[in-house]
């Protein structure tokens, strides 16, 4: 179907974007993997679009005191291939297909908060920080607070995802996402992300991600600290498993009861975190 | 507004609605009909074409987004490569799609062609698994796909041994 009609404006600055939006018909359009669809179902109509592609402030991934600052604009193709976390690089490759990759941008991954989305399970796993400008300035949210609900998320109306902050991984570190793809969307059943830290044989610090469960993709803060202080023994990660779907409401749809899709969230998991310890191992 | 951007080497300039799709544009617009519509939900990959030398997906993007960008239809494949590599004047992708029978009715190849490009230029060796992933985001209804998967590898061969990617960039010892 084609589109409503709307306006269209190409900002060459933040600043610039963030005057557009004060219009309250106005959408950010970045790669638009997410949104293209939504317009052409009329699901979504904007009377303007604010297309984010020529700032080149939003572009590219760098170090900055201990952390990776990744760009908003930048692909899911790239994440796959230089991500400095196997969790990002296995999120983003399981997105979509090479076409959507290509176009497709982690900030409008996470801003879209699809409730199925990879990326944000990678991101909850990292504990990463969201990094927004508004009119009143810029302001940094954790993750964890970041997705409200379906397709909502703590933005305001005005404000522009500019950047993800996340920790660089330094020795002892593993990742890993693992996901079910229903096959005709390649959307999650259910998807995990799975961080460890191993100091002296332990587990120091942990991060879990889950995405295709709940309404909202959700850090499981309970079953990550469970592994804390652990070795991370098959009877380590079992015991987290317990707590993984802790106080989530588990959806059903034509694809997965509940049941099913607990099940298959658990084996997700104890596979994710398995890698993770792997990798950390060296 | 006026569109101004790169048709398969050449300057194009046209005053479009800013929701025109590409895929319209490319169709409608220059008549280039090679690229097709085959679900309109984004699924299929029949739309595919290169921007900026990369497979993405026209029926999922707006004509608008890209301006000054360079896009290249399966019309405009075969001028990518040195005559030398043609066959009766096909890329070696389209040529090996021919000669392996990589098709049933046709209406998915320029997509999959198209992303197979892209799959290539990453990958000048793939194996039976990296194809069949390298092109999950195209669709074959007449379910033809294990001699596509031979197609493509074909044209991976005759790539190789040209010393050439998909775009006809030097590639191989010489390009490393």
């Amino acid at each position: 179907m084609i589109p409503a009609a709307f306006r269209y404006e190409r900002p060459q600055s933040v600043a610039a974007a963030i005057g557009l939006l004060a219009d309250p018909e106005a959408k950010v359009l970045a790669g638009g993997q997410s949104l293209l669809p939504l317009l052409r179902l009329r699901m979504a109509e904007p009377g303007l679009l604010v297309d984010i592609q020529d700032i080149a402030d939003l572009r590219g991934m760098r170090e900055i005191g201990g952390d990776v600052l990744v760009g908003a604009l930048t692909p899911h193709a790239e994440l796959a291939s230089r991500a400095p976390w196997r969790v990002l690089r296995e999120a983003a490759e399981l997105t979509g297909d090479r076409q959507v990759r290509r176009l497709g941008t982690i900030g409008g991954a996470i801003a879209h908060a699809d409730p199925a989305g990879d990326l944000p399970a990678a991101l909850l796993a990292l504990d990463g920080r969201v990094e927004a400008e508004g009119p009143e300035g810029r302001r940094t949210l954790p993750i964890g607070e970041f997705f409200v609900g379906p397709l909502t998320t703590a933005l305001a109306p005005q404000e522009l995802l500019v950047a993800l902050r996340i920790p660089l991984p330094g020795s002892g570190a593993g990742s890993s996402y693992r996901k079910f793809r229903q096959k005709a969307s390649g959307f999650a059943l259910a998807g995990v992300g799975a961080v460890v830290r191993m100091e002296a044989g332990r587990c120091r610090a942990a991060g879990l991600g889950v995405t295709g469960v709940g309404l909202a993709p959700y850090a499981a803060v309970a079953a990550a600290s469970r592994l804390v202080g652990t070795e991370l023994a098959q009877r380590d990660i079992e015991a987290a498993l317990e707590l993984i779907l802790d106080g989530v409401d588990v959806q059903a749809d034509a694809y997965a009861s509940p049941d099913y899709r607990a099940r298959i969230c658990r084996l997700l998991a104890a596979e994710a975190i398995t890698r993770a310890r792997a990798e950390a191992r060296g | 507004m006026q569109l101004e951007l790169t048709v398969n080497g050449r300057k194009v300039r046209r005053d479009v609605e800013p929701r025109t799709l590409l895929v319209d544009f490319l169709r409608e617009e220059l008549s280039l009909t090679g690229t097709k519509v085959g679900c309109d939900t984004s699924q299929c990959g029949a739309c595919t074409v290169l921007l900026d030398g990369h497979a993405v997906k026209s029926c999922n993007m707006l004509a608008v987004q890209a301006q000054g960008r360079a896009v290249i239809t399966v019309e405009g494949l075969p001028d990518l490569v040195p005559e030398a590599v043609r066959e009766e004047g096909l890329h070696p992708l389209q040529a090996s799609f021919w000669n392996e029978d990589g098709l049933q009715c046709g209406y998915c190849t320029p997509g999959m062609v198209l992303a197979a490009c892209d799959l290539l230029r990453e990958n000048p060796d793939p194996s039976d698994d990296e194809v069949r992933r390298g092109i999950e985001g195209n669709v074959c209804r007449c379910t033809g796909y294990q001699p596509i998967v031979f197609a493509v590898r074909k044209a991976a061969a005759t790539l190789r041994e040209a010393g050439i990617d998909p775009l006809g960039q030097p590639c191989g010892e010489a390009g490393r």
